[in-house]
């Protein structure tokens, strides 16, 4: 029988190899099936006999959305387990002589025997995963409890995170020569990528103290190498590019792959370069900063060279000495690490100097066609970046003096904020462990300036406050308070007002509801005009919609107002995109502000609102809360 | 037919395979011996494709076999320590070769597991290691390949075992024309199985020869003088491969055949004169003496 390679015949071969290795990890996946079961099990008992225990009005609901929740993290922590466990034995027969001889004289294509292994990995992790995700909703909704956003994200972020995490790690299997080699350079890769990656944003940051915010957390670059961070579910896009890069390429270098440097340690010395290089630069730039901010050597930039040395070759050697196990090759391999410290140096030495007059650009008078100045807190509506909301702003405000006050206010900034290497050094710290901290507390204090200049470009800047004060500005005290001072008059202003708290700021799509209740004592409930199960859904978005118009009509605003109509608190509630995914959380459990449900300000002269209140059957004649509206709810019932 | 041209291939500083020459005709069964570290395993290891070499080619029946799955369909390669699963026994491993090699018979492999005594659904990586030996030719012979490279096959095998393998081997040359290179230091196993035997060292082929003309080329000679002749170089003239003195006695590897050596030999006058053919060991030891590879070494 004459053997075929067409690609109906590679599919059948990968097909075998799959099948095979299903029978080979049958016990593990029965490990894996009995825990998740057990699990489920013990949590749906727990909360079903803690709710009943309870007595509470729908307890079983609430047990079902406990189980729901619980069992479901429960899950997805065990299949991470289990995939770590998986891939690194599957990919093992890159690794061992004896799985080399076996594999190898297979009648199977490296690519087409890499691709199955590839696949079966993803698929021996994914599918009894989402098998018992399956089975916790479906027994969510048997107890009447549809499924919450946060398990039904986790069905993408399990299937993206694992294959995401199993592409890359077979890549730096097929690039090592042995399991520990590829499990450290896997580790060393997702923790120190993401590390480096922060420290070179803290540096820039702190050196350029103007400068908006251009990457967040959230962008995919801070986690463009740690294929841990597609669990997250974040730039979903990224990381499914990230898998097919990883496994396209991987498949390429596993048919030109060696097989006889099994047991070796390299196959391509890829990730040996890549991990050397970035433990050395985290090691040398964190010795660096740390003597820079002393002011080692009596200078803080020479303190930071000092240090940059001590801390970058020894982490090298030492790293190189990990994957090489002799000191052969070091000096041959070191040119790379030669480029990136002299880099490194030069970057830091250039940032330092700020060759361009970044720290101290403030433009003049004459060049300046429209400016602005903005907190960041106070917007309010979709989603936006730091630098997207100073751009924004360079619109506001097109009048001489107010530009002239906001160039005033940049020149004191500016000479407030002047440091020495050593403050610049000291300021990375906080610009790497409590950057973005303030959002999430939501104390944010900072301010965005922006410019449209009469040739057309832009000038945008971002200012924190609380930096200014933790690392000692060479303001005094008195300029400090003159400047806000000067930032609350325009803040005040009309126009500010208009820009930044009126009810247009929050569009239709993000309006989910209002309530509504005296803002002095009463014995009166609330009402809460949010979808619930007496009224339909139809008719609720009606409502919130007719509302909503009536405050449009009535221009409305979210800032303070002394006067409220019969001492009536009208809130909003919106999806704030604006804020990220785990300060949201924050909010929602210790309730930090109200910055998602602000007040909407109506008086008297606010008709159409009245009309509209009145008409929707929220409020009677008299200005009480109806008490009979189906959105209406007691204080008892809100208590439970 | 296997063609090997210029084959070549390092690890490191080593050099395992050194411009290697070599052509196997359908039907024969090779012995490929040599030294430690000569080089034998990593030849099986390119024939088979597992290892790519650095230089040269290996073509079987005029494809190149590496990385192409349909030339490795029909070959087979048992190496010195097969690779099995935990959970892996006969019958699940056939599973997988069942699939794979598209001339696998599921009547031989049944005959098979009755000839050998060992357990088809007995966990593989319990078994001893003649046993383990024994599951892995019985999945050899099972796909039926054309081309078949076995190493060290008959470590750990009892001689019955033994006498069944070569049976089998011998039966499946005659029957099917599968051809066979076996590699090994079992040279009495090889001497019964071979047709042909290559010796190799230093990754380089040194002798390649059929085995019965190898054994026409060289004889044990033994002769004991009364009186040792005083002439500087007794043996002038006579195509000594290796010589070992024992006070009067000599004993001689020659290359050559009765008729060259046995005159010159009487003229020397000796007591004793015995000429019998060589083992494939003894052989082995005297051309590796040649090369500077011998007992002396030791001691």
């Amino acid at each position: 029988m004459t053997p075929d390679s067409s690609f109906k015949a590679n599919l059948r071969n990968a097909f075998s190899v799959f099948k095979w290795e299903m029978k080979n990890r049958a016990t593990s996946l029965a490990v894996y099936g009995i825990l998740s079961a057990v699990l489920t099990v013990v949590v749906l008992t727990l909360c079903i006999a803690v709710g009943v225990n309870t007595g509470a009005d729908k307890a079983i609901q609430k047990a079902a959305l406990v189980f729901q929740l619980v069992s479901s993290f429960g899950v997805f922590s065990l299949t991470a387990v289990f995939t770590i466990i998986y891939t690194a034995g599957n990919y093992s027969y890159l690794h061992n002589k004896r799985k080399v001889d076996m594999y190898g004289s297979l009648p199977i294509s490296s690519t087409v025997l890499y691709l199955s292994k590839t696949a079966s990995t993803f698929l021996f992790s994914i599918i009894p995963a989402l098998f018992f995700f399956s089975v916790i909703s479906i027994i969510s909704l048997i107890l009447g409890q549809p499924l919450v956003a946060e398990t039904l994200e986790l069905y993408v972020h399990i299937i993206i995170g694992t294959a995401a995490c199993v592409a890359f790690y077979g890549l730096l299997a097929v690039c090592c020569g042995t399991t520990v080699h590829t499990v450290i350079s896997f580790l060393a890769i997702a923790i120190s990528y993401p590390m480096a990656l922060n420290l070179i944003k803290a540096v820039v940051n702190a050196f350029f103290y103007g400068i908006p915010r251009i990457i967040t957390r959230d962008n995919f670059i801070i986690n463009a190498l740690n294929p841990v961070g597609a669990y997250q579910g974040r730039n979903v896009i990224y990381w499914i590019l990230f898998t097919a890069a990883c496994t396209v390429f991987a498949a390429v270098l596993a048919k030109k792959r060696r097989s006889d440097r099994a047991q070796n340690s390299f196959a391509y010395f890829l990730p040996a370069y890549a991990v050397k290089l970035i433990v050395s630069f985290i090691c040398g730039m964190s010795l660096g900063i740390l003597f820079g901010s002393l002011n080692a050597l009596a200078n803080g930039m020479l303190g930071f060279l000092f240090g940059f040395v001590l801390g970058s070759v020894p982490a090298y050697i030492i790293v190189h000495l990990i994957f090489y196990k002799n000191f052969d090759s070091l000096i041959k391999t070191s040119i790379p690490f030669a480029v990136m410290a002299a880099v490194t140096l030069a970057a830091v030495v250039i940032c330092d100097v700020d060759i361009l007059g970044f720290n101290t650009y403030v433009p003049s008078e004459n060049m300046v066609e429209s400016a602005g100045i903005v907190y960041p807190k106070d917007v309010i509506g979709a989603e936006k970046t730091i630098p997207r909301i100073a751009s924004e702003c360079s619109d506001d405000f097109s009048d001489a003096e107010t530009i002239k006050e906001i160039i005033d206010i940049h020149q004191r900034t500016v000479e407030d904020f002047h440091m020495n290497s050593q403050i610049k050094f000291r300021n990375v710290w906080y610009n790497l462990f409590l950057d973005g901290f303030e959002e999430i507390i939501g104390s944010d204090s900072s301010y965005c300036i922006g410019y449209k200049l009469k040739n057309g470009t832009e000038v945008i800047r971002h200012y924190r406050l609380n930096l200014m004060r933790y690392i000692g500005s060479s303001g005094s005290s008195e300029s400090y308070y003159e400047r806000e001072k000067m930032i609350e008059e325009i803040v005040d202003s009309e126009q500010y007002t208009q820009n930044y708290f009126s009810i247009d700021c929050i569009n239709r799509d993000m309006l989910r509801g209002f309530t509504l209740e005296k803002s002095l004592y009463s014995d009166k409930g609330r009402i809460v005009l949010a979808e619930n199960e007496k009224v339909s859904a139809e008719k609720f978005k009606e409502d919130c919609q007719k509302l909503y118009d009536a405050l449009k009509k009535d221009n409305v605003n979210l800032k303070e107002n002394k006067s409220n109509y019969k001492n009536l608190k009208l809130r909003i509630i919106y999806d704030d995109k604006n804020r990220v995914q785990s300060s949201r959380l924050l909010h929602t459990i210790m309730q930090l502000s109200d910055r998602n449900n602000p007040r909407v300000y109506f008086t008297e002269d606010s008709v159409n609102t009245i009309r509209a209140l009145e008409s929707l059957g929220l409020i009677n004649s008299d200005g009480e809360v109806n008490t009979d509206s189906p959105y209406y709810i007691s204080y008892e019932q809100s208590e439970r | 037919m296997i063609e090997i041209k210029n084959l070549t291939k390092s690890f490191d500083n080593v050099c395992a395979v050194s411009n290697l020459n070599m052509s196997v005709d359908r039907g024969r069964i090779v012995g490929l011996v040599g030294s430690n570290g000569g080089g034998k395993s990593t030849l099986l290891r390119l024939l088979s494709g597992v290892f790519a070499a650095d230089s040269g080619s290996i073509i079987i029946d005029g494809q190149a076999l590496y990385n192409n799955a349909a030339a490795k369909g029909v070959c087979f390669f048992v190496p010195d320590f097969p690779f099995y699963y935990d959970r892996s026994t006969i019958n699940n491993t056939a599973s997988l070769y069942r699939d794979l090699y598209p001339n696998w018979s599921e009547q031989r492999f049944l005959s098979l597991c009755s000839m050998f005594p060992v357990g088809k659904d007995d966990k593989i990586i319990n078994m001893s290691k003649g046993m383990q030996r024994q599951a892995a030719i019985i999945l050899a012979l099972s796909t039926c390949p054309k081309y078949l490279f076995m190493d060290e096959i008959f470590d750990g095998l009892d001689p019955v075992m033994r006498l069944l393998l070569k049976k089998l081997v011998i039966e499946q040359v005659a029957d099917c024309g599968m051809t066979v290179i076996i590699a090994s230091h079992n040279l009495r196993e090889l001497e019964d199985l071979c047709d042909r035997v290559c010796l190799m060292h230093n990754g380089a082929l040194l002798l390649d020869s059929d085995t019965d003309a190898l054994r026409g080329q060289y004889r044990k000679v033994q002769v004991a003088f009364g009186q040792i002749p005083q002439v500087q170089n007794i043996f002038e003239g006579i195509n000594v491969v290796n010589v070992w003195q024992n006070g009067n006695i000599f004993n001689l590897t020659i290359k050559g055949s009765d008729a060259d050596f046995m005159p010159r030999l009487e003229a020397l006058k000796p007591v004793y004169i015995s000429a019998m053919p060589l083992s494939l060991e003894e052989l082995f030891i005297s051309e590796m003496g040649v090369y500077g590879y011998d007992a002396r070494l030791v001691f």
